[in-house]
């Protein structure tokens, strides 16, 4: 059995990960922090008693799992905002100027932040922004085997797909990210 | 690039296998350069972000789930789970019991009734297993309808009489 201790060091490892994973697929940092939130709630409760051993499988298939019922929930609720918003008359964008869409400039960054953001648009950003433009089961299948570091067959398990897939899947995800990395001058 | 996607188990030719080994080792290569960007950048989280997860975490621990071992007898060696199983079997016997021993219950005072109704009558009880008396109550009753329908009390009064005097002794058939 996991000790509290133990548990809390595994929640301490993965959850930044889990957050970026997450993050990728739903692109909403406040949804990411409720799924990972729940995530971790679930595992703890579930599977506290577990060994240590069998924790990383188990987090990364509820994460997975908290992931794919908050689009559910959103399908739902698009469903009907899409709905009665039809019935709605939007006197908002009526009454709206166009220089409300105007920044401020003093409060504007765009000076100021310009070179900032320059400096982070590093590889790893832009590596991040490709990845955010995978298909999910290519992203799903490749942050589990490299980044997480599952072997095929857990990463199949996880999934619930067969390790031929796992392997198309991440072949056809290394293929994209590698042509964005040679984009970069970075070739293998 | 586009021979990434072909099936290393399905080659023949050793040049190809050894093509595709290639593959895989330039996939992975590729993926842990990857990864590698990516761990990098989990250093640039936001401290509102990292706050977060904090409470997260926190709020997660004090729900762990204790082990179920704790609560396992020594003798059986079973859980909690398994013992809230048993538990439910067992009320379930002893409800059927309780029904079944209810209804035999039932059944033997049904009987007891019959029976004390039988002796404290006044027509004796081997009469009744008698086929003649048996008989002889029929036709009285059929009688007795009849004279009702008629709405003539003295005729039913009559009738009755006659078949008394006719019905054969049930004990001399014994």
């Amino acid at each position: 059995m996991a000790s509290a201790k133990e548990l809390s060091d595994f929640l301490k490892s993965s959850e930044k990960r889990a957050f970026k994973q997450v993050l990728y697929a739903v692109r909403d940092e406040d949804a990411a922090l409720d799924i990972v939130q729940d995530a971790m709630i679930k595992l703890s409760q579930s599977y506290g008693d577990k060994n240590i051993e069998e924790l990383p499988l188990l987090f990364t298939r509820i994460v997975q799992n908290c992931t794919k019922d908050w689009f559910r929930r959103q399908k739902v609720r698009n469903t009907w905002v899409t709905l009665f918003s039809k019935f709605k008359k939007n006197d908002a964008d009526e009454d709206a100027h166009p220089e409300d869409f105007l920044e401020n400039p003093e409060t504007s960054s765009f000076g100021q932040e310009s070179s900032k953001q320059l400096e982070r648009m590093e590889l790893s950003t832009i590596l991040e922004k490709e990845i955010e433009k995978l298909p999910n089961r290519q992203r799903e299948a490749f942050l589990m085997r490299y980044w997480e570091e599952l072997d095929i067959s857990e990463t199949a398990s996880a999934m619930g797909c067969s390790e031929g897939s796992v392997k198309t899947h991440c072949s056809r995800a290394c293929h994209t990210l590698a042509l964005a990395l040679k984009k970069l001058g970075i070739s293998f | 690039m586009n021979t990434l996607n072909q099936n290393p188990s399905t080659t023949i030719n050793p040049h190809f296998a050894q093509k595709s080994s290639m593959n895989d080792l330039l996939i992975d290569q590729i993926g842990k350069t990857v990864a590698r960007s990516l761990d990098k950048e989990l250093a640039h989280l936001s401290p509102k972000v990292l706050k977060n997860l904090e409470k997260s975490r926190e709020k997660a621990l004090s729900v762990q789930k204790k082990s179920s071992q704790t609560l396992s007898t020594g003798f059986f060696n079973m859980n909690y789970e398994s013992f809230n199983w048993l538990g439910t079997l067992l009320l379930i016997c002893i409800t059927v019991f309780l029904i079944a021993d209810w209804q035999q219950q039932a059944r033997l005072s049904d009987i007891v009734e019959v029976d004390a109704a039988i002796l404290s009558d006044s027509v004796p009880p081997d009469a009744y297993a008698d086929d003649g008396f048996k008989l002889f109550l029929k036709n009285m009753l059929a009688r007795a309808e009849k004279a009702n329908e008629q709405d003539d009390p003295a005729a039913v009064a009559n009738s009755t009489e006659k078949n008394r005097e006719k019905a054969p002794d049930p004990s001399l058939n014994q």
